[in-house]
């Protein structure tokens, strides 16, 4: 699978920018771990290096071990199919966001041998974290509590618009898609916030992609992510992304799914926020931190970078100082973007978005080409 | 090792290496239990040396019994060790030295067992109690019957690992019993008792092994000692072969496949807890006189002849025509070492061998032709020739496809016949006899569908009535069949099979059958065994060749345990799985030399690193928590739940748990943190301890040791050989020691205390050898072979009168055959003709009744001849040929037992057949007062150069000890 092969190609490039760790990464190997195993487990060690700030490449310590503990828990649990207590899956499972492991070994526990019932929630979220069948590598499980705080709105959002367009005679290229789109948040008491980035701020745009004009949308509601669009001018990325967020609720429901977006890259330079799919869904580029969303007083920058081989064609790299200076609901924020400049973001960040049976990927359609 | 099916095939195969066990019960008059006097000459016609005990076999069945209910508290449990203990003394009644131990911290190398068993252990008690309280309510629910619950604390058999509260107990309660032995018991009062518990480092049996060992090696060592040790796994027949001890006889309980248990809900036998109907009791024997006693259900107990299996072997082994001179002793060091390939604690067995396909068989015949290709053996006192272990690998190999096409035709034969036999086994009834089936049957008040009105009440109770008699009919069909295949014994043995197979496979019907992705019988296996296993692709040699690697560094490990002790503490086989014969190939580099200076772990150290999350309670508080807290740094040691691999096999535990393995470099970093929290008390646990030696006041070891404890000389100090039959080791004073006329507390309240101690304890250490002395592994010179019992090879073909073989069934060529005189025939007879038309008047047939299944237990051998055995009893004995009651007086006239005068309460006699060719036949006695007991001695044991030379002590007084010939 591509994705899978992503994984491993991100660390093995982070492995090549940062020599130095390679035989300390290397020495944490286990004696029986097999490459795919020792893989999956390197990334993952690697994915949660920095929540753990105690750890300290080259020296034993506690922090290490705890992490170690952790990857190998994730390991066995994925490869040997062992269980741990909630809290430690709850915690793997956590960690383990984004790291793909393709064609993982289908075990049966003794539980499970012995005809233990008890496999509802639990058999749930396993399948969340072991991803384990080859065809559906990214089956996302059950968000803890956002999702479920979000999801009332999103079901009376879903029926406004399912009004709206059977008031516009259904859905088709000719509506004003983003009209429909903020009429019915603003109807259901909410504000669309949308953010824009020009196309030329992108510094390393794939060498083939000369057109660098132009804008690039995302949207959101209640930070909740609904699509990215990309356009000759603002307007024209806006309707885009409204378009791509109204595909979503052609279904039968739209669920609002937790996922996340991962940061990769250098340590000391600059980070990668990769979208995911979430389901048939993907979310397309990440302009804004959901965070960020919901205070607005941070201060963010955003640009693209080259990034093909995780998202083709591009993924956002945050950096700081971004401001946002006003939200009001209806002119949507407009974010400045300056210099890129070094920092470190939590590698991982919570991101929340609608998920719609008919829902295309965005991915198959690329921002640069439309 | 894979426990039965080794013995199971090695018995069938050597059956003459079993000899059953005489025991003499003791006797109870007027409701006062005289003990045995073990004193006497040993009713085996066979005097035994030293006893070891590998206690952890005893320990497990008298805490945890299966086949009765359990004890109620701890204290029961010791009462049921100490009972065992008795009953083993009295049936090995050693003379010179009896050794306990306890499975202490064992090597790493075994502690992915250790956490299997443990893991499972855990989740199976959990899993019984529930089981058991659903199935209650569902039973009273229906009305049914249930004696009411006892109260009592599940007794977590986890416990039964060094450094709990458990063992430290157990450890405390052996030393009060080996004191209350050696003041009371006259049997116990010359010999020198070693206890080494659960705070000395190794298994139990390799700790025995190791004393051997070091006793071996060391110039005084007696090479005539005739050793027996007791315990059932069967690994220690390996280790009593390695040791090249020419008598060395293993004792064990008889293993009777398929016993029934009790049901855990109901207390009845005859059916499983899932299969409980909470019908009351049906009765045993018409007046209910066999209530508590099932025929047959206490456990007897067997002795291997090693000697015997020594003889086999040579046999079997004995190659013609080699380029150099043929070596037995070599020989046996490469069957055993072949055997560690068929299965054993350390590793995962190889997937083309397996005991019940005769993979030892193909072994040897490889085997041979390996000795004649490379020109000579493959192991030498425990270090092992890879070269020749890659050829017999690669030999295996080439079969391998075949042996995996036939495992499957056989194993789709198996079950077929397992089929039809359910087919046929449908019509016998389930349930007790007076319940009545079709719409008799008994149906609950309340339940769904009400018992409709009974139609054509008079053919219904035909049909009863002749499907009891046809049922009768078929049982006795049956077990005459099973007679007059196995004969005797066997065949009342293999009645018990047929009811227990009868079970499975209607189990097997009702269960499917576990999918088989690797489906070793197609084409493709190796690259799906691969996948499936390791989950690696065929084409990954890198790992590949680690797992061979690994393999190979186990199979040297495994041998050199055995023959030298523990080479590493660290070492250990990181995979689940064995790679298959034919991926051994250039294994010639692939080993060296393992970490010389490993330690073992402490004892709480070992029960972090196997016990589960559930049995935590055994440890401090802190420590519990890292094996539940997410933020413990050694969290993924302690799964909750685990797979497990079924691995062709049917059950959960006969499948491969997968539980992740223990990195001691991160545990021993995550103890240190909570080393302190540990208690003064819990500290004292968790360091390591000693062997300790006990011996009685008459022992002429007593004074010395107490000479030590005045002088507190505080070095280790020498034992003299001469007082302890050549015994070395070096001994220490003990903090807390037992001394004579210092009372001794008893630490079971239903016990009471030793007013009158006149034991004697003392810290005691093997001998000690330099990390890189290498034990010989050979015959000692001056031991004398046993004499030969198997029937000479050319015996048939008109030799017979030369070889002046007789068959032999206990260790005594010469023993007395019982005889029935004519009375008995006449009783015989008048029974056999009453009861069973047409049998003939020896007929082998079983007696009527419901009780010819089991093995009737032996009458008590009343030396006095107190009473007469019920009739049945002494036709069985008969029959079956089990040796005769022991009676002295009338058996073996010439016998006499004497005073041994003074203090010496106990006899001392010596009966020594003629040596040579007499065979005994003019055996007489000899009584000797205790002053030249020494001199006698010398004679005895007549012709050991290596022994007598340069010693000028005397010798150790002769235990007392009869020869039998």
């Amino acid at each position: 699978m591509a994705e899978g092969r992503n994984g491993e190609d991100i660390v093995s490039e982070y492995l090549d920018q940062n020599p130095h760790l390679v035989e300390w990464v290397e020495s944490l190997r286990g004696v029986h771990e097999t490459n795919k195993q020792w893989h999956a487990r390197r990334e993952f060690f690697l994915r949660n290096m920095e929540t753990f700030p105690t750890v300290q490449p080259g020296f034993p310590s506690p922090s290490l071990d705890r992490l170690l503990s952790l990857s190998i828990c994730w390991a066995n649990h994925i490869f040997l199919g062992c269980r741990y207590p909630q809290p430690v899956m709850d915690r793997i499972k956590e960690m383990a966001e984004g790291v793909v492991v393709n064609d993982a070994p289908v075990r049966k526990t003794r539980d499970e041998i012995m005809g233990k019932g008890k496999r509802t929630a639990g058999g749930d979220d396993d399948s969340c974290t072991r991803r384990t069948k080859p065809g559906n590598p990214f089956k996302q499980g059950p968000p803890p509590q956002a999702p479920a705080e979000h999801q009332p709105f999103f079901n009376r959002l879903y029926k406004a618009v399912a009004w709206k367009l059977v008031s516009a005679g259904g859905f088709g290229p000719n509506l004003d898609h983003f009209e429909i789109l903020r009429a019915c948040t603003e109807s259901s008491k909410e504000s669309l916030s949308c953010v824009f980035v020009p196309l030329k701020d992108i510094p390393d745009l794939p060498a083939a992609r000369t057109q660098k004009e132009g804008q690039v949308c995302e949207l959101r509601c209640q930070t909740v992510y609904l699509g990215t669009g990309y356009g000759r001018d603002e307007a024209a990325a806006r309707a885009m992304a409204s378009k791509e967020a109204l595909k979503a609720f052609q279904g039968r429901k739209v669920t609002v799914k937790i996922c996340r977006r991962r940061f990769n890259g250098h340590l000391d330079s600059f980070r990668v926020g990769m979208a995911r799919s979430v389901g048939p869904f993907s979310i397309g580029c990440a302009c804004l931190l959901p965070t960020t969303m919901e205070k607005c007083t941070r201060v963010v920058r955003v640009w693209f970078t080259k990034c093909h081989h995780i998202f083709p064609p591009f993924a956002w790299v945050y950096s700081q100082t971004m401001h946002f200076p006003s939200m009001s609901p209806s002119s949507g924020l407009r974010g400045e973007v300056p210099r890129r400049s070094r920092i470190s973001f939590p590698p991982s960040i919570l991101t929340l978005a609608i998920s719609g049976e008919n829902a295309k990927l965005t991915q198959d359609q690329p921002l640069g080409a439309t | 090792m894979g426990v039965p099916a080794f013995f199971r095939w090695l018995s069938r195969k050597y059956s003459t290496i079993v000899v059953h066990c005489t025991e003499e019960r003791s006797k109870e008059c007027n409701g006062v239990r005289i003990p045995v006097d073990t004193s006497k000459p040993n009713p085996n016609e066979v005097e035994f040396d030293n006893l070891y005990l590998d206690m952890n076999g005893i320990i497990h069945p008298c805490t945890h019994p299966e086949d009765k209910a359990a004890p109620k508290n701890e204290d029961e449990m010791m009462v049921a060790i100490f009972e065992y203990m008795d009953r083993l003394f009295n049936i090995v009644r050693p003379r010179r030295v009896l050794y306990m131990a306890i499975d202490g911290v064992a090597p790493r190398a075994k502690m992915n067992q250790q956490r299997s068993r443990r893991f499972r252990a855990s989740k199976e008690g959990v899993e019984l109690v529930e089981e058991k309280s659903r199935i209650r309510e569902e039973i009273l629910g229906r009305g049914g019957y249930l004696p009411p619950v006892e109260i009592k604390e599940r007794f977590d058999s986890n416990c039964i690992t060094p450094g709990t509260e458990f063992m430290d107990n157990l450890a405390k309660c052996l030393r009060y019993y080996v004191a209350d032995r050696l003041s009371n018991d006259p049997g116990w009062r010359n010999i020198t008792v070693i206890l080494s518990d659960a705070s000395v480092p190794g298994e139990g049996e390799h700790k025995i092994m190791d004393y051997i060992r070091r006793q071996r090696a060391q110039p005084h060592h007696d090479p005539n000692t005739h050793h027996c040790l007791c315990g059932a796994d069967a690994d220690l027949i390996m280790l009593g072969l390695a040791t090249h001890e020419p008598n060395f006889t293993i004792i064990r309980e008889e293993f009777k496949p398929n016993q029934p248990r009790p049901c855990a809900m109901c207390g009845q036998k005859g059916h499983e807890i899932k299969d409980c109907q909470g019908v009351a009791r049906e009765k045993q024997g018409e007046h209910d006189e066999f209530a508590d006693t099932m025929p047959g259900s206490e456990q007897e107990f067997i002795f291997i002849r090693l000697c015997v299996l020594r003889e086999y072997l040579e046999r079997e082994l004995t190659m013609a025509s080699l380029p150099f001179p043929f070596d037995f002793e070599r020989t046996v060091d490469d069957w055993v070492f072949m055997c560690f390939f068929v299965g054993n604690d350390f590793l995962p067995h190889l997937p083309s061998l397996e005991i019940r396909e005769g993979a030892i068989d193909r072994l040897v015949g490889i085997y041979k032709d390996v000795v004649h290709k490379t020109g000579g053996y493959i192991t030498e006192n425990g270090f092992v020739k890879l070269e020749s272990v890659e050829l017999i690998m690669q030999a295996i190999g080439v079969a391998e496809d075949n042996i995996f096409k036939k495992r499957k035709e056989d194993d789709e034969g198996f079950k077929r016949r397992n089929k039809d036999k359910k087919k046929r086994m449908k019509a016998q009834q389930q349930g007790p006899a007076y319940m009545t089936a079709g719409q008799f049957a008994p149906q609950a008040l309340g339940g769904r569908g009400r018992p409709g009105v009974v139609q054509n009440a008079r053919h219904q109770a035909f049909d009863m009535r002749m499907q009891g008699r046809d049922q009768h009919n078929k049982d006795a069909a049956q077990s005459l069949k099973a007679m007059m295949k196995n004969g005797g014994q066997a065949g009342s043995s293999d009645g018990q099979d047929g009811r227990g197979v009868k079970r499975k496979a209607e189990d097997s019907d009702s269960e499917p059958e576990p999918e088989d992705n690797v489906r070793l019988w197609e084409d493709g296996w190796k690259q799906r065994y691969y996948k499936t296993k390791f989950d690696v692709d065929a084409t990954d040699d890198d790992f590949r060749k680690k797992v061979v690697k690994s393999y190979v560094e186990g199979l040297c490990w495994v041998l050199r345990y055995y023959y030298q002790g523990c080479a590493s503490w660290k070492w250990y086989f990181p995979f689940h799985y064995a790679p298959f014969a034919s991926d051994f190939k250039d294994i010639k580099g692939m080993f060296t030399d393992f970490e010389l200076g490993t330690k073992p772990f402490k004892p709480l150290e070992q029960l972090m690193g196997v016990f589960p999350a559930a049995s935590g309670n055994f440890l401090p508080q802190t420590w519990q928590s890292l094996m539940s807290n997410p933020e413990s740094s050694i969290i993924d040691f302690y799964p909750d739940d685990f797979a497990i691999d079924l691995n062709g096999k049917k059950y959960a535990w006969q499948g491969v748990a997968l539980l992740p393995f223990v990195d001691e470099r991160r545990l021993r970093a995550a103890l240190a943190e909570v080393y302190p929290n540990l208690s003064p008390e819990e500290n004292k646990r968790n360091s390591l301890g000693s062997d300790m030696l006990f011996v009685g006041k008459s022992h002429p070891c007593c004074d010395f040791i107490q000479e030590l404890y005045r002088g507190e000389s505080h070095e280790g100090t020498e034992m003299p050989a001469e007082l302890c039959h050549g015994i070395q080791g070096t001994l220490n004073l003990d903090e807390d020691p037992i001394l004579p006329d210092k009372p001794v507390q008893s630490p079971i309240p239903m016990l009471r205390d030793i007013a009158q101690n006149t034991a004697i304890g003392v810290k005691y250490k093997d001998p000690q050898y330099g990390e890189t002395f290498v034990f010989k592994a050979v015959i000692l010179p001056g031991a004398k072979m046993p004499e030969k019992v198997l029937k000479p090879g050319d015996w048939e073909r008109g030799n017979r009168g030369r070889g002046n073989w007789r068959p032999q069934l206990g260790f005594n060529s010469n023993r007395q055959q019982v005889h029935l005189d004519q009375s008995g025939f006449r009783a015989l007879g008048h029974s056999m003709n009453r009861q069973q038309q047409g049998g003939g008047q020896y007929s082998n047939a079983p007696p009527p009744g419901n009780y010819h299944q089991g093995n009737y237990s032996r009458p008590s051998h009343s030396g006095g001849g107190g009473h007469l055995p019920p009739f049945q009893h002494s036709r069985q004995q008969g029959l079956l040929g089990t040796p005769p009651p022991y009676n002295p007086q009338q058996q073996y006239p010439r016998q006499q037992y004497g005073g041994g005068g003074g203090g010496h309460g106990w006899d001392r006699s010596t009966q020594r057949g003629g040596h040579g060719g007499g065979q005994g036949q003019g055996g007489y006695h000899q009584q000797r007062g205790q002053d030249d007991r020494r001199g006698d001695r010398r004679g005895d044991r007549g012709g050991q150069p290596g022994y007598n030379s340069g010693r000028n002590y005397h010798l150790p007084p002769p235990e007392r000890k009869y020869n039998w010939s």
